[in-house]
């Protein structure tokens, strides 16, 4: 949430000041005339009611503390999804990373071609296919296993691609020093493309 | 060669699925550009009041997920008495969801364009739209291209999500009718809905990896 950098307007003149005030109010007018429709009418549909509420708002409705009970549920299983995924997915998009780039010719094509389907395949399809491919081959788990697999595989893919651009980006002449120096090719990985990369 | 009769005898339901993704993709598309453009118009615009109700909506959008968009939109609207077929709703919640991530790609083309042309703009005595014409527009175009070709590969696959609800006739449900209530095996369909995604964000795939040799050559 930056201030805007962009410079292209003048400091107004008072006539400018005048019409632009005027924009200003014609247009939250307009703004505040359709969200009040919104609000009116879904009023009258009774969608405000005490009643409607009360289970989530009310302490001493019979549903409150369950509700809240499966929210917590639910914003505990994101939470721990999320940060399962997002760690796993970090290393995974290393792996693909130094397949591509320590691996021969076909293996690194191979690997590049399954990280550009799978960046391909929107998330939903992955996880939806994940939860159905793997108990065919006997390999079933929980959903939670499914779920996390799923992001791994896409963010990783996604987050490989991004690290061989910055592989791609380190000046050729840090691979070449590294070869002149003796460093085998997963030293010059880990030790001097990586950590420029990232 | 069992598996990929199973895709061939279906080669027809996969060409529709794709059409349908294709033709969800294009208006949802064209729709989000342009109500992107004019959030973005309105964060970019001299009016603060405007630049406050862009960025908000701006960051509704992109915290929301469009999971959570489209419930609202298809079982909130309704109780509000605006009613339209799931498929409306489905690709008006792809159009506003999208339309805060294009804001966001304009306005970084537009605050990408250096200050020197401004200034050297009004130096030569240019007035505003002179400016946005010649000077503005073609550099914020350059500038906006690569993060709108990754925001639209996006919404192109989102469309699976507003497919999961069950409307379009899309490869998402293609998948789903194939594998869940014909039985199909669930390997070869996978491979084949993976493909027709694949082949239908390819032309994004080569634009960017144009922009991408090109940012390199500079």
């Amino acid at each position: 949430m930056s201030e805007r950098t962009v410079h292209m307007f003048d400091e107004l003149n008072p006539d400018e000041k005048h019409y632009l005030r005027l924009v200003t109010t014609a247009g939250l007018a307009l703004f505040a005339a359709a969200a009040g429709i919104m609000i009116y009418r879904l009023w009258l549909a009774g969608q405000f009611s005490a009643q409607k509420w009360s289970p989530l708002l009310n302490p001493s409705d019979k549903n409150f503390t369950l509700i809240w009970k499966f929210l917590g549920t639910g914003l505990q299983a994101t939470f721990s999804a999320a940060v399962a995924s997002i760690i796993l997915s970090g290393i995974a998009a290393v792996g693909f990373a130094a397949i591509v780039y320590l691996g021969g010719n076909v293996t690194s094509k191979v690997t590049r071609g399954f990280t550009n389907v799978v960046r391909a395949t929107p998330l939903l399809l992955i996880i939806f296919f994940t939860a159905r491919i793997l108990p065919e081959y006997g390999m079933a788990t929980t959903e939670f296993g499914y779920l996390v697999l799923a992001l791994t595989i896409f963010n990783g893919a996604i987050m490989a691609e991004a690290l061989r651009g910055g592989l791609k980006a380190v000046p050729a002449g840090q691979s070449e020093a590294a070869a002149a120096l003796g460093l085998s090719r997963w030293t010059t990985f880990t030790r001097v493309m990586l950590p420029q990369a990232s | 060669m069992d598996f990929l009769y199973a895709d061939l005898t279906d080669l027809g339901r996969f060409a529709s699925g794709f059409l349908n993704t294709l033709w969800m993709t294009v208006i949802a598309g064209v729709g989000s550009m342009i109500l992107g453009t004019i959030v973005a118009i309105l964060r970019i615009s001299p009016v603060p009041a405007f630049n406050k109700l862009a960025l908000y909506w701006t960051e509704l959008f992109k915290n929301c997920p469009l999971t959570v968009v489209l419930f609202f939109l298809a079982f909130g609207f309704p109780e509000a008495g605006f009613n339209a077929s799931y498929l409306t709703f489905g690709i008006a919640g792809l159009i506003l969801y999208t339309s805060a991530y294009v804001s966001e790609a304009v306005r970084a083309g537009f605050e990408a364009i250096p200050k020197g042309q401004f200034e050297a703009a009004k130096a030569l005595g240019l007035n505003f739209s002179t400016t946005m014409r010649h000077i503005a527009i073609a550099q914020a175009l350059k500038g906006m291209l690569p993060p709108l070709t990754s925001v639209f590969t996006s919404m192109a696959k989102d469309t699976a999500i507003v497919g999961s609800f069950g409307v379009g006739d899309e490869l998402f449900s293609l998948a789903n009718q194939l594998t869940v209530s014909e039985g199909r095996p669930v390997v070869p369909v996978f491979i084949g809905i993976a493909c027709s995604y694949y082949v239908l964000l390819l032309p994004a795939s080569i634009i960017s990896a144009r922009l991408e040799t090109r940012e390199l050559k500079r």
